[in-house]
């Protein structure tokens, strides 16, 4: 299922989502959580996940905290307030997407 | 089992990927994190450390991974990465830590002085700005004197203006004032208070105008119109009436004349060319001033206001036509008058009889200068440091510039950085300028103030130095960097860059010679004060206690010096009419006549003094004899200096003993014929400060112009003393009246304060030079030292000593510093030496300045060079070697 345009889509959402769940993270563990989530079948290309997190980090969604961890500097991520609101929006957005997609995919006055 | 990378690997990881095009700082972070973690598990499971990287990369982002900043870089908006950039930028400073304190230091002390210096040349620059819709103009008069010396003053005739608006249709309209030279009394007799004015001038209604004199009561348009009125300033109306109403009250000037206060001005601000607490009606003057109507004697301040567009030139060349009209041809054979603008009295006027001590422009000049060359200094060391950093990475990542990405990055880091470093001094020298201002202040006798309201032109100033320093400290190392060929950044080798001459050594020679010169300057200024402040002035100064004679009856005046005489303290009294200390002398034609050679006119200073004069100043009688009391006639003899035997043409002082004077003098109410012999000749004493040369003088025997009375102490301590028993004397003499005294030394030193001030500015600044230079040399020398710490390894295994090896450092200094002395000799050979032609009585260049001088920089610098190099010189070279 890798890299298909449908999926690049719906990062954005499944990053806030596992923040949402996940309080505290960093970005290696986002990538890791969303892998064993889909079962194997989803890898968050680093490529696309830490552009979206910076961005988020602009835009106010999540708020990044620089942690030493004894050898290197950890940037952790927690979603605040407006980000925790977003992740509902989000959700309802995918579902309506999809329900429009499945009417076009199998159009029920057949 | 879990692992963690070492420090150098992680590192490592973090350098590749910067060559790898991923520098943006919190992306890098993130990225070097990701990949750390992946390592450490592909390492948890017996992969060793540089497979689990290559497994990592390629694992985390198959193409090439520069991209993902990029891409990153393209979702975020400027801002966002402005203040990353900043926040790097800090982390950056926090690191290098001597980095940053040497230029932290440098840059804060150098914009700290540039500070200062602007607050005090914007003060100077700001005298009689404020009156830029009129075009005012003063009247200034010159006099050739038959010596062939010129004398300029701003001194001219009362009737002169008025009716020179009447004649020239260029002259709107015009205002006079009249300055006493000495203190007067003023006294509100309601209250039965009296007071010494320092500052009472007589003005023309025009001066409220003109001046632009605020009112706080009365009318501006008339407070001065009526004879026997007086503007007073607010300080002054609560001097006298405390918290009561002041207008309308009656004020006595000298015991004579009534003034009603018809207006209160603000107290006036100190940044104008004269200073006046009361400005008494100038058409007062009529009643009472007897030379009021004279078209021949110059005692008024006369200024104009001319219509805007009027050539000035071509107008003054019309004047000579005027005089000749109403005072006959004869005065323009000597005199001749000019028009000065107002605007330019403070900084470009050095005339007789200036209402206030005046600034020189070239002192400001200098100081500007002083202060761009300071900061020149600071933002070299800056560009420096920059140039050694910048090179140290590009030894890191010369990879890279190989690749091409650096050139901008680098370029834009580093103006970021210096940006941030610019801002940080900036704050700090604002606070420092801003603690020490009440010092600067009382060291230099002025006021200034910083933000004491919105001060555009200092945020101005401030926008414009912080973005030149930090752009060309920034800039200068990029631009230098990328010229670097990406091999010898590599072997490091940055010494051959610019040929033999380094940009280091151009450096050092820069800062050597300023400060040099500097130190040169200042060695200079100080002798020639220290010279004229022992300088024998023809008289003995020290010991010298003036009295004024303002509120003694002029009948009472011989009881009173009497009386002083009688005094254990006092050994001599006498009675002048000048102090001979920053007064102006009065002159008048003299005629000599003498049997053989006929008439001789010559304008002369006037000197009114008693019979013990000679005595009492300790003078130097060089030919003829002293006023003798047992000679009546003497009350009309006259003693001549030195100057005016030779102005006479005499061969020889005793020529001139017996020479016959005619002169008129002023009395009371109108002027008589004085006749006379002259019976001594004294050595030439210096009556004005040591800037003007020694005129020609006559003195004579006037009860009438007694002003001072000059008492020689007997006691060469304990002056206290002295002062309380002539206080107690005079007070039981002439009671209810404040004593009003100065010693004389004390008094003559003010006449230099203007240099004693520059000289105090100009030290401060030298001080602060060297620390910048200081702060140049240390870093130089641990670059230097670092750079070469494998050559210096080398040669300790080869035997060399540790004192060799500082010989070899410092050579290079030694030859550098001995060039930027032979500068900075011939610079301020010829600076100071233009300077000293600015005084009468100067001293000669002095040479061992420069000897002193040369040591003193060559001593410190070595002193750095020991210290820094010697250290890396005892350093183990096993352990030098090794490193790399």
């Amino acid at each position: 299922m890798q890299s298909s345009q449908l999926l690049k889509g719906t990062f954005y959402t499944m990053i806030l989502k596992v923040l949402s769940e996940n309080g505290r993270m960093y970005g290696y563990e986002i990538a890791q959580k969303v892998k064993s989530l889909s079962g194997d079948e989803i890898i968050v290309n680093e490529g696309s996940l830490y552009p979206i997190l910076h961005k988020m980090e602009e835009e106010g969604m999540v708020i990044a905290e620089r942690i030493d961890i004894g050898n290197r500097t950890r940037r952790y991520y927690t979603l605040t307030d407006s980000g925790t609101e977003r992740v509902q929006v989000k959700i309802e957005e995918f579902e309506q997407f999809v329900q429009v997609v499945r009417r076009v995919l199998y159009p029920a006055g057949a | 089992m879990s692992i963690q990378l070492k420090k150098n690997q992680v590192a490592f990881i973090r350098r590749d990927l910067e060559k790898r095009g991923i520098y943006y700082s919190p992306l890098q972070e993130d990225i070097v994190d990701h990949i750390c973690t992946a390592v450490e598990a592909e390492m948890a499971q017996g992969v060793r450390f540089k497979e689990a990287y290559k497994t990592s990369l390629r694992q985390f982002y198959p193409e090439e991974v520069g991209q993902i900043q990029s891409q990153t870089l393209n979702h975020l908006n400027s801002m966002t990465l402005l203040s990353s950039y900043l926040r790097t930028a800090f982390r950056n400073l926090r690191r290098h830590k001597s980095y940053t304190a040497i230029n932290l230091l440098g840059l804060t002390t150098g914009l700290t002085i540039c500070l200062l210096i602007f607050l005090f040349i914007r003060y100077e620059l700001s005298y009689d700005q404020e009156h830029q819709e009129k075009n005012l103009y003063r009247l200034t008069a010159t006099i050739k004197q038959s010596s062939g010396q010129v004398i300029n003053t701003a001194l001219t005739g009362a009737p002169w203006g008025p009716v020179m608006v009447e004649e020239f249709p260029e002259l709107l309209d015009v205002s006079r004032f009249m300055k006493y030279r000495l203190d007067v009394l003023v006294a509100h007799p309601k209250s039965n208070q009296s007071f010494y004015e320092a500052n009472l001038m007589w003005g023309d209604q025009a001066a409220l105008q003109f001046f632009d004199l605020p009112l706080l009561e009365g009318d501006r348009a008339s407070a001065l119109e009526r004879p026997n009125s007086v503007v007073i300033s607010e300080r002054t109306a609560r001097k006298y009436f405390g918290d009561g109403q002041a207008m309308g009250e009656m004020l006595l000037y000298n015991n004579e004349v009534e003034l009603m206060v018809t207006g209160v001005m603000r107290d006036m601000p100190e940044n104008v060319h004269f200073k006046a607490d009361l400005i008494a009606s100038f058409n007062t003057l009529q009643s009472f001033w007897g030379t009021i109507n004279s078209w021949t004697i110059q005692y008024y301040y006369t200024y104009f206001n001319i219509q805007q567009g009027t050539d000035i030139r071509q107008l003054a060349t019309r004047f000579p036509d005027f005089f000749k009209k109403h005072i006959g041809d004869e005065w323009n054979a000597r005199r001749s008058v000019q028009l000065q603008p107002v605007a330019d009295i403070h900084l470009r006027s050095n005339l007789g009889s200036e209402l206030k001590a005046n600034t020189n422009i070239g002192y400001i000049y200098l100081l500007a200068l002083v202060a761009v060359v300071i900061l020149c200094m600071a933002c070299a060391n800056f560009v420096n440091l920059n140039i050694a950093r910048s090179l140290n990475r590009l030894r890191e990542v010369g990879i890279r510039k190989v690749m091409g990405g650096l050139r901008k990055d680098l370029m834009f880091q580093f103006i970021i950085e210096s940006g941030a470093l610019v801002i940080l001094a900036l704050l700090l020298s604002l606070l420092a300028a801003f603690l020490m201002l009440p010092y600067f202040n009382t060291l230099l006798d002025k006021n200034l103030t910083l933000f004491s309201e919105p001060d555009w032109m200092l945020m101005a100033f401030l926008m414009a130095m912080t973005l030149l320093v930090s752009l060309v400290a920034g800039a200068l190392p990029g631009l230098y960097a990328s010229k670097v060929k990406p091999v010898i950044a590599l072997k490091g080798k940055l010494e051959r860059v610019l040929g033999k001459f380094t940009l280091r050594d151009g450096l050092t020679l820069f800062q050597f010679s300023i400060c040099i010169c500097l130190i040169i300057a200042v060695g200079v200024i100080r002798s020639q004060q220290r010279y004229i402040m022992n300088k024998d002035l023809g008289y003995e100064k020290e010991q010298l206690l003036m009295l004024s004679t303002n509120n003694i009856p002029t009948s009472r005046l011989e009881t009173v010096k009497n009386e002083l005489l009688q005094l254990n303290e006092v050994s001599e009294v006498s009675i002048t009419s000048h102090q001979l200390a920053g007064d102006q002398p009065y002159h008048s034609a003299y005629i000599f006549s003498n049997a053989e050679r006929g008439y001789d006119t010559l304008l002369l200073g006037r000197l009114h003094v008693d019979m013990d004069f000679i005595k009492t100043y300790s003078l130097d009688l060089l030919a003829g004899r002293d006023y003798n009391p047992a000679i009546t006639s003497d009350t009309a003899s006259f003693l001549i200096n030195e100057t005016t035997v030779k102005q006479l043409g005499l061969a020889s002082n005793e020529e001139a003993v017996g020479v016959r004077i005619n002169y008129r003098a002023q009395g009371e109410n109108h002027r008589y014929m004085r006749t006379g012999r002259v019976i001594g000749v004294v050595r030439d004493f210096h009556f004005q400060s040591l800037h003007h040369e020694v005129e020609g003088f006559v003195m004579d025997i006037q009860p009438a112009r007694a002003h001072f009375i000059a008492c020689k102490i007997a006691v060469t301590n304990d002056f206290e003393r002295v002062i309380q028993s002539v206080e107690s004397k005079m007070t039981e003499l002439v009671p209810n009246t404040p004593l009003d005294y100065f010693f004389l030394d004390d008094r003559l030193a003010m006449q230099y304060a203007t240099e004693a001030q520059f000289n105090t500015l100009l030290s401060i600044a030298t001080a602060v030079a060297l620390v910048v230079a200081l702060l140049g040399l240390i870093s130089l020398v641990s670059q230097m030292t670092s750079l070469r710490r494998k050559e210096i390894g080398v040669r300790k295994v080869l035997g060399a000593s540790s004192q060799g090896i500082v010989l070899m450092v410092s050579r290079r200094f030694i030859q550098v510093i001995l060039i930027s002395l032979l500068i900075a000799s011939v610079a301020g050979y010829f600076w100071m030496d233009g300077w000293l032609n600015n005084f009468s009585n100067r001293i000669d260049f002095p040479w061992y300045l420069i000897v002193l001088a040369g040591a003193l920089n060559l001593g410190i610098a070595l002193g750095v060079v020991q210290l820094i190099a010697g250290r890396a010189a005892r350093l183990n070279p096993a352990r030098t070697l090794r490193y790399d």
